[in-house]
């Protein structure tokens, strides 16, 4: 489905946010996704989309929103699909982000973050059966992340880069 | 926000221990630029972990960044936030060259950048480590052109790490009177603030 540019809508995903549309208007973003993981589904079949932002890999001690955490976030993002009818055997799932900007010795734990974002993703999506179709994750720089409701096209943009389609 | 609760003395603590930091860290980065410089404290806030993204400008703009990460008893992220082409002019400044000559932030201007979070670092901790009597270490700086969103969520990921608020101090830097578009961020560890404020109250000991 082409909607024209001036009939779209942006929509920004916060951090440890999770936002569902089936408008084919609407654009969900996040628009700077370093250690943080982007984690998108669609259902071609009911045009139904999802992006979860991702902050932190498990809820050990957890803390509203619980959509910040992977495993957590995960789970409601499948949950919502579901709920809205979506069929998981058909959704596509994509993933970007889990980079690693600052990598210090004296503070190891920020630079792990988008390691252990990535595997706690992972580990959740396969519990249920699910793996990611395509991914644009790890290595040192940052991304924004759109996923277009109206055909589910996911696209990565890297500072200084070409976008890319997922 | 109970658990970061400051009443009006450890307030005026910590602004006094803030200040006083500041206006060194300042004077590190005018004797290295040879020219006026100011850090104008724009706020010092307790925040919701998910307000501070919010306040920062907007999180889709590219942001040169010059990361340090403070290790003594109050661990901090210290962040000082320049766009491209102020970082750009503060590295023609500093090399000595016309304005507009800096192009790409190659190994010299990153060098020179780092240098200055470096100095500007050093001398808030130098600060903080005299009032507070505790000894405080500072990473080398890492410097980082890209989006400020990808900047900054891993630094407020780990502040959220068992936390739900965080102090945010937010200064403008000024050069001869003039604003020049940067922050100089630094956000303290939650867990440790407590400790810091009575290390730094009149007759600790």
């Amino acid at each position: 489905m082409t909607i024209p540019e001036a009939a779209r809508t942006v929509v920004a995903v916060g951090m440890g946010e999770l936002t569902l549309s089936s408008d084919p208007s609407k654009i969900l973003v996040i628009y700077g996704l370093g250690s943080c993981v982007g984690v998108c589904a669609y259902d071609p079949e009911l045009g139904l989309g999802g992006v979860l932002h991702v902050m932190l890999p498990a809820s050990g001690q957890p803390r509203e929103p619980l959509t910040r955490y992977a495993d957590r976030g995960v789970e409601a993002l499948l949950q919502r699909m579901e709920d809205e009818g979506a069929d998981l055997g058909r959704t596509q799932i994509r993933l970007a982000g889990g980079a690693s900007l600052i990598a210090l010795e004296s503070n190891p734990g920020l630079a792990s973050i988008g390691d252990r974002n990535l595997l706690s993703v992972r580990q959740t999506l396969a519990h249920r059966g699910l793996q990611a179709v395509a991914e644009h994750v790890g290595g040192n720089v940052g991304r924004r992340l759109e996923l277009a409701i109206a055909d589910g096209t996911v696209t990565v943009r890297v500072v200084g880069g070409q976008s890319s389609i997922l | 926000v109970p658990e970061l609760e400051l009443g009006a003395v450890d307030r005026a603590v910590l602004d006094r221990a803030i200040l006083a930091s500041l206006e060194n860290a300042a004077d590190g980065l005018s004797q290295m630029t040879g020219r006026s410089v100011r850090l104008r404290t724009l706020r010092v806030a307790v925040l919701g972990i998910d307000e501070i993204a919010s306040e920062l400008p907007p999180l889709g703009e590219p942001m040169v960044a010059v990361y340090l990460w403070l290790s003594s008893a109050m661990p901090a992220h210290i962040v000082l936030l320049l766009p491209p082409i102020r970082a750009r002019e503060l590295v023609d400044l500093l090399m000595d060259l016309p304005l507009g000559t800096t192009s790409q932030l190659d190994d010299m201007a990153t060098s020179a950048l780092g240098e200055v979070g470096n100095l500007m670092g050093g001398f808030f901790a130098n600060s903080l480590s005299d009032l507070s009597g505790q000894i405080a270490t500072l990473s080398t700086p890492v410097v980082i052109e890209d989006l400020l969103g990808a900047v900054m969520d891993g630094i407020i990921s780990q502040l959220s790490l068992g936390h739900d608020v965080a102090l945010l101090i937010e200064t403008a830097i000024q050069q001869d009177n003039h604003d020049v578009d940067g922050l100089f961020l630094v956000l303290p560890d939650p867990a440790a603030l407590r400790t810091f404020i009575d290390a730094l109250r009149p007759g600790h000991v």
